[in-house]
């Protein structure tokens, strides 16, 4: 009963949040006119079926989640390979379906059922090669969009997953060495990342180009101040910010809040992990233990890269900052994710 | 028992991740302290010069008329074309040829046509964000005095440098008014953001003003009083 009410007060906070990410994109364009902006409507309505899935997964038993694995799992590589073939080309990544007014973005909305996937290979006779195998899967999908941003996170959920489930942990550290070397030949080779990573070290060097969005952040944050320009009123997001209701999110919120407003999220996203272990020291099943511990990870790590981009410490990467941005794929994987977890840990 | 142990060793490596997370936010939160409050003013000036311009609208010269109210000297407003710094004459001279008018060519100072019709703002108007934000119109006030030289004399010339004569230098306080200066913000295609609009100097714009006399009485060789002692009489 205990586990229950706190998993209750949980999603009630992450509903609180999906809530102020509705009022952060709503200010996020608040100079059109006057009129409240489209995509925070939009916003409220993906909330709204978001909640509902939620509840949908909430209710579930989790071997009931484990016994449809396979078939979510053979539905999000059908949908991530079905996006490569016939989805729509936006800035140059293949990542989206489109159905007239609205965008469904795959790799966004499977990210549940691959950490679901991967648990599943707990206990497995070739746990190892299964577990390697999927990642690979869905990893390379994603790079084939390309959709870099997306596979960091996917990537962060296989190096969790490995680091936990590994026997001996020099051996997993030395694997993550060569595949840093890897990583970065494959990043070098990419001029544009360069150019980002440059002018993330000193964006005065070349503000008006490869600087740009890393001062405009500086400047939107700045502005915020203490207390915040106030709901409706973020006068550089509006007219500065790339893309303020989805990549430039946490920027927005700051204008708009001030460092008042922003500290209760990041706080909220830094214990987010303190939660995940709370709820898996409970568990008596492993299998359970590991969803919580990777799905909170999952969170809280895209949440930190994009508060990191947004305050200039990281290059950009184009994630969104979960329950806050705008886009109903992920705002409904993020509450898929919550309904898995109160699942699991209810079992 | 064995399955406890393990659960209980993955918990403890989660544990120092966790703790990693706690750092990075700590280290995140540091980062967001000093752009928001230590280094804001520094941040706030530098995007202003950035962001914020100030405009000024040239205050129109009043006219002066007759006892009867015949037109003697008056302003008229004239809207020019310039090129902006920075854009390239031999891409964008062409196509404004094309679309606005022909006589479109680059003089001194960047000007690319003078006197610029309703038609032709209507044209330029419409032009896409690329060449329209390669040009800019600029308001151009150009002072009218009738044809007649002995009317010219008494009118006389638009004191600048306190250099001046006529009813234009006597009225000069009347008839300039002044400008306005305003201060607003832009947005990134340059475009003023007119809510953020502060006014540095009220815009006043200049009076008209009527002589005593008619204007067949100043053609008969009448001087009006206020300019009666002015030397070249």
């Amino acid at each position: 009963m205990k586990n229950f009410s706190e998993i209750s007060l949980l999603k009630f906070i992450f509903v609180i949040l999906g809530l102020i990410g509705c009022l952060t994109i709503y200010s996020a364009y608040s100079d059109a006119g006057g009129e409240l902006s489209p995509f925070a409507t939009k916003q409220f309505l993906w909330l709204i079926f978001a909640i509902i899935f939620m509840q949908f997964f909430s209710i579930l038993r989790f071997s009931q989640l484990c016994f449809f694995n396979p078939l979510f799992s053979i539905i999000s590589l059908v949908l991530l390979l079905l996006v490569l073939l016939f989805g729509e080309n936006i800035n140059g990544m293949r990542g989206w379906f489109k159905f007239g007014e609205f965008m469904f973005q795959p790799s966004e909305f499977v990210k549940p059922f691959f950490i679901l996937a991967l648990t599943n290979t707990i206990g497995r006779k070739r746990e190892l090669i299964l577990s390697l195998c999927l990642s690979f899967a869905f990893v390379s999908l994603l790079i084939l969009e390309p959709d870099y941003g997306g596979a960091l996170i996917y990537l962060f959920i296989v190096f969790v997953f490995f680091y936990l489930r590994t026997d001996r942990i020099y051996k997993f550290f030395f694997s993550i060495l060569g595949f840093s070397v890897i990583f970065i030949f494959l990043i070098l080779k990419k001029t544009y990342i360069v150019k980002r990573f440059l002018a993330f070290v000193d964006p005065f060097i070349d503000p008006y180009g490869a600087g740009w969005h890393s001062l405009q952040f500086k400047y939107t944050i700045a502005r915020g101040g203490l207390f915040g320009s106030g709901w409706g009123n973020c006068l550089w997001a509006n007219s500065y910010l790339p893309l303020p209701h989805s990549d430039s999110s946490f920027a927005t919120l700051a204008e708009a809040s001030g460092l008042l407003g922003t500290m209760p999220l990041m706080f909220f996203f830094s214990i987010l992990p303190y939660i995940a272990i709370h709820f898996a020291n409970k568990q008596r099943n492993l299998e359970n233990a590991i969803f919580i511990l990777l799905a909170f990870s999952a969170i809280s790590f895209q949440a930190f890269v994009h508060i990191m981009v947004n305050l200039g410490l990281f290059p950009a990467t184009g994630l969104t900052l979960p329950l806050i941005s705008y886009g109903g794929s992920s705002l409904i994987s993020t509450f898929i994710s919550i309904g898995m977890i109160s699942s699991a840990a209810k079992d | 028992m064995q399955k406890v142990k393990i659960l209980k060793k993955h918990i403890v490596r989660y544990e120092y991740l966790a703790f990693l997370f706690a750092i990075f936010f700590s280290v995140s939160i540091f980062a967001l302290l000093n752009t928001a409050i230590h280094k804001r003013a520094f941040y706030m000036k530098n995007c202003a010069k950035f962001a914020w311009t100030t405009r000024v609208i040239p205050a129109a010269r009043g006219a002066i008329a007759d006892k009867n109210g015949v037109l003697l000297a008056w302003t008229e407003r004239h809207y020019n074309l310039y090129l902006q710094k920075g854009a390239n004459p031999e891409r964008i001279i062409p196509e404004l040829q094309k679309k606005i008018s022909p006589k479109i060519k680059i003089e001194k100072d960047m000007l690319l046509k003078k006197n610029l019709t309703a038609e032709e703002i209507l044209k330029i108007a419409k032009l896409d964000n690329e060449l329209n934000s390669a040009i800019v119109i600029k308001t151009h006030f150009e002072r009218s005095v009738v044809e007649y030289p002995e009317l010219k004399l008494i009118v006389g010339v638009v004191p600048e440098a306190k250099k001046g004569s006529g009813l234009e230098a006597y009225y000069d306080n009347e008839l300039r008014g002044k400008d306005g200066i305003f201060s607003v913000m832009l947005d990134r295609e340059k475009r003023p953001i007119w809510k953020t609009i502060i006014w540095r100097q009220e815009y006043i714009p200049g009076k008209n003003v009527k002589i005593n006399l008619g204007f067949e009485d100043l053609r008969n060789g009448m001087i009006p009083e206020e300019i009666k002692n002015e030397k070249f009489f």
